[in-house]
């Protein structure tokens, strides 16, 4: 320890301490001369005492002689100084370099105040300390650093808002990126009194690794650890992750919970909310110390999904109870099929052959999930369940039908229609044309087939393998549909011209499409359904159909993260479109192929929306969550020992736990701690013994 | 209202015999008479009359009242031969208050000798230091005692002490029944002075002591470092009263007891009296330790 003093003149009256030797001396030599009859017994008494008086009158010596010296030094007052901290002198200006831990660990609440708050109020109270010659240098720390003021700066109002406007990441810690900043920015400042200090929870993840080789690291810099956290208990949503069944929509949502406590055993409440709507609940067993795995089961209903799955406890840290998750959904599309004339026999039925096309055996589900319902069905039918909803010789619509259909295209649906002997021409001509783009114009009867000149050969669902099956296919009867405005024929009759097929795609930008057969899905009007093309010419419309709102799970990743996505040659999207979790669209960059989305900050799911080469609307979502597994959720501290043992050896190191006082303990550590006070307790105790001693004199 | 003068007040008086007659006659004044028989009153008590007794003595009185023989008995007077030794050392010069030890020795002195002559006992004054100064032999008279008030009165103190060696002499001096009453700080060879003073209680002699000090030698209650030196050998010793005190007064009071563990054995009385002490006190055990019979 280093003491210089700030009054040193005061130490020349030092020799003052002489004064007790010689009023000793003095006080000795004067005493009165008295005659007294007997003196043997004095004698005897003083022989006796002598060695207790000498050790009495010694201490009282030195009592008074140490009061004169303290005294001195009051008026000296001296600073002391740790000796390791020996960079600069106390009137050097200071360079510090302030970095506060903005990890979401920090949001630990502990007595209704988080560690980030503690660590704002400590950052601001260490800014009140420095003086006018100082500057400062303040930036948040996550796994990146967030400069927020620009070099050092004696701007301490400015860097004081910078401090109230912090705010709090969902990152986790890295203490090597805080040195490493610290030293590099440093490293500009001249002089040599410079610190870097750490305002932080001080979670053992932080001090993982990267410490011992630190950019620009200088041994004169010393490192101050400010401690804001508290070993609280805490429990986390771990690793999470969804898988599919291969035979059914039901998706495993597996997930860890981690219990950093030490002792604390709990059951806790667990929920999944997939769609915002809650899809399954539950407990889970959680023992201290160890990651406890659960599961949740989730119908997909064939859809893409994504939720999240929620611990239902008060702990410490709440950010890290909820996990995000992306389901996919078997792949599998469910068809509506809606049979306008049921009969007794099922082999009679509309839908029939269209059925069984769409799902030859219902044993091992295609890909394709037909469900048959009747047309009064579709008034209360939860459509948005279905990819397409195939009209089969449904008389007409009512308006109670036609509405909740025009609202189901325009949320993405797709609409096909069979016309039949049942349908009300006139009614349907009268439909919206973005439900029925077409008038019926009666119909014709004789026998026709394909015309070979327009066989829809650009449209996907006219594989050149269908030709010759379709070729052959003989209608005796169609209907004439002539186009409304913005429906086009995809393939037309042979003989009379009249399109075999119209299709409309969906208004205002929706990805739904309306396809008109003027033909029936059974074989009244056609032996189409027993050719071989029949079944995979259904199965072509109906994936047709349930591509266009295409969706892709593309997994999980942490915040912080980089999602990255590889389009396949020929695939290169021409809009692109991302969506952030909470709302709004966020920027990207995509480039050779490649998209990157760098700003994953936010925990939560995130959408990719964009067109294919095909024309496809292709929907990819993916979660984000925080980084649990790295142990950023572990509230344990990290204690100096650690720290020094973690940072390379000789580093100048120093933990501020209280930091409350960190003002006056920093300018304790940085300028010295002023030892006037002690000095005047020591005085008193010195004072209070002089007394106790002349007591004693009377006592013995 | 105090019951006693003050040794301090003594002074002042003037003259050793005004002293002593105010302080004897002031004390016997105040003393109940059937407290006890009186050492001057001869009779003792009634007994009834056996064939034998002396008519004489019969008590008329009581046979005229009561018409029965009671005979009137008295003790049997005898003259006492008391011999007051004073040290008359420099030792006894003390003096911490107004009064010395040597005054007070002296006032004491002329107490016992004016009781003493009161009672027309023979008294005799021995004065010495280290050897005897002078010495009146016992007689007893008005004329006597103001020859002892007037020798008491010249006396300076003076020289060392050798309270042993008066002793011896008074032990060879004494003859037949007598009272030595010893009036002195007692500093010496405390064992010889033991020794000697058993010698000076043999047979039918009584010894009385009165050892006089001043208060300041029993407490050494000075607070300021003093040099002391002794006032017969001139010993020089520097010491804090205050740091030695409790040794001091430990010390001190294992010599007088002592003393007063000694004499008890030796059927010597001992007083210890502080300059400080009323004399009537000192007369007070005189008186009790002659009514008890002491020898």
């Amino acid at each position: 320890m280093n003491v210089s003093f700030l009054n040193p003149a005061f130490l020349y009256a030092l020799p003052l301490f002489m004064i007790p030797v010689l009023l000793h001396l003095f006080s000795i030599k004067k005493a009165k001369d008295l005659k007294f009859p007997e003196v043997k017994f004095i004698k005897l008494a003083v022989k006796k005492t002598l060695t207790r008086i000498r050790l009495w009158q010694f201490l009282l010596l030195l009592l008074r002689v140490l009061m004169i010296i303290v005294l001195v030094m009051i008026f000296a007052r001296p600073v002391a100084r740790l000796k390791n901290n020996s960079a600069g002198s106390r009137e050097d200006p200071q360079g510090l370099c302030l970095i506060l831990d903005n990890s979401y660990s920090m949001g630990a609440v502990y007595k209704n105040k988080s560690s980030f708050e503690k660590g704002k109020e400590a950052c601001q109270k260490l800014l009140n300390s420095l003086r006018a010659c100082d500057s400062v240098s303040f930036a948040l720390m996550a796994e990146d650093i967030s400069k927020k003021t620009e070099g050092f700066t004696p701007d301490l109002l400015e860097t004081g808002k910078q401090i109230k406007n912090a705010a709090l990441s969902f990152n986790t810690t890295s203490i090597a990126a805080g040195l490493n900043f610290g030293y590099s920015a440093l490293k500009e400042l001249p002089g040599d009194n410079k610190q870097i200090v750490i305002v932080s929870d001080l979670a053992l993840h932080g001090f993982n690794s990267g410490l011992k080789n630190l950019k620009d690291y200088n041994r004169k810099v010393k490192v101050i650890f400010v401690d804001t956290g508290e070993a609280a208990q805490n429990i986390a949503l771990g690793q999470i992750s969804a898988s599919a069944s291969e035979l059914d929509d039901n998706v495993k949502i597996a997930f860890t919970v981690e219990n950093s406590s030490e002792s604390k055993y709990l059951k806790i409440p667990v929920s999944l909310v997939m769609n915002g709507v809650r899809s399954a609940y539950g407990f889970i067993d959680s023992f201290p110390g160890r990651k406890n795995a659960k599961n949740l089961y989730f119908n997909t209903k064939g859809r893409d999904a994504g939720g999240y799955v929620e611990l239902e406890v008060t702990d410490a840290l709440l950010a890290d109870n909820t996990a995000y998750v992306t389901a996919a959904g078997a792949g599998k599309s469910r068809v509506l099929l809606v049979d306008g004339d049921v009969k007794i026999s099922q082999f009679q039925n509309e839908t029939f052959f269209l059925k069984l096309a769409l799902n030859p055996d219902p044993r091992f589900p295609g890909e394709v999930i037909p469900s048959v319902c009747v047309p009064a069905e579709l008034e209360y039918k939860e459509l948005s369940d279905y990819r397409a909803v195939f009209l089969c010789n449904v008389e007409k619509l009512s308006a109670v039908v036609s509405g909740r259909l025009k609202a189901y295209l325009s949320a993405g649906g797709n609409i096909v229609f069979f016309p039949g002997d049942r349908v009300d021409a006139e009614a349907y001509s009268g439909l919206d044309p973005e439900i029925f783009p077409a008038f019926i114009n009666g119909f014709e009867d004789g026998a026709f087939s394909l015309d070979p000149e327009n066989t829809g050969v650009n449209h996907p669902v006219f594989k050149p393998a269908f030709f010759a099956g379709l070729a052959g296919t003989v209608f005796s009867r169609h209907f004439n549909l002539a186009p409304k405005k913005g429906c086009f024929a995809v393939a037309s009759f042979a003989k009379d011209g009249y399109p075999l097929m119209l299709e409309k795609k969906g208004a205002g930008g929706s990805q739904g499409k309306v396809v008109l057969f003027s033909f029936p899905a059974d074989r009244e009007w056609s032996d189409f359904p027993l050719r071989s093309c029949y079944l995979p010419f259904m199965q072509e419309l109906a994936k047709y159909l349930c591509e266009n709102i295409k969706k892709e799970n593309t997994g999980s990743i942490f915040v912080g993260e980089t999602f990255k996505k590889t389009f396949p040659p020929g695939d290169y999207p021409g809009k692109l479109e991302l969506l952030v979790t909470g709302g709004g669209t966020a920027g990207y960059t995509l480039k050779d192929n490649v998209f990157l989305f760098k700003e994953t900050k936010l925990p939560g799911i995130y959408t990719l929306k964009y067109l294919n080469k095909k024309g496809e609307h292709i929907t990819e979502s993916f979660a984000v969550n925080l980084n649990v597994p790295a142990g950023e959720s572990d509230l344990k501290k990290q204690g100096l020992a650690g720290i020094k043992k973690a940072l390379p050896e000789n580093t100048g190191v120093f933990l501020i736990k209280d930091h409350n006082n960190v003002d006056r303990e920093v300018t304790v550590l940085l300028r010295g701690r002023e030892l006037t006070f002690p000095l005047m307790i020591v005085l008193l105790t010195l004072l209070t013994l002089e007394g106790v001693l002349a007591l004693l004199r009377y006592l013995l | 209202m105090q019951k006693y003068f003050e040794p301090a007040e003594l002074l002042k008086f003037s003259g050793l015999s005004l002293i002593a007659r105010t302080v004897v006659d002031g004390f016997l004044a105040g003393l109940h008479p059937s407290a006890k028989k009186g050492v001057s009153t001869d009779f003792a008590e009634h007994r009834e009359y056996a064939p034998g007794d002396e008519l004489k003595r019969l008590d008329w009185k009581v046979l005229g009242k009561t018409d029965r023989y009671y005979i009137k008995e008295y003790r049997e007077e005898s003259t006492l031969t008391c011999n007051i030794m004073l040290d008359c050392s420099a030792s006894m010069d003390y003096a911490s208050g107004p009064v010395s030890k040597f005054r007070y020795a002296v006032y004491l002195a002329a107490v016992f000798s004016y009781l003493l002559s009161k009672q027309h006992d023979r008294t005799g004054l021995s004065v010495f230091n280290s050897k005897t100064r002078e010495y009146i032999s016992p007689k007893t008279g008005s004329t006597h005692l103001r020859v002892l008030l007037d020798s008491l009165a010249k006396l300076v103190p003076e020289g060392e002490t050798s309270v042993q060696g008066v002793l011896k002499e008074a032990a060879a001096r004494l003859q037949g029944r007598g009272i030595n009453i010893l009036i002195s700080d007692l500093y010496g060879e405390q064992e010889e002075i033991i020794k000697y003073s058993r010698y000076l209680a043999a047979g039918k002699n009584e010894v009385i002591v009165f050892q006089v000090l001043d208060q300041e030698e029993i407490e050494l209650s000075f607070k300021d470092p003093l040099t002391f030196t002794g006032m017969e050998d001139n010993e020089i010793i520097p010491a804090m009263p205050e740091m030695i005190r409790a040794e001091y007064k430990s010390i001190f009071k294992e010599f007088t007891d002592r003393y007063k563990k000694a004499f008890y054995e030796a059927g010597i009385s001992y007083i210890l009296l502080s300059t400080k002490t009323p004399l009537e006190e000192a007369l007070i055990h005189y008186l009790t330790d002659r009514a008890r019979g002491n020898k």
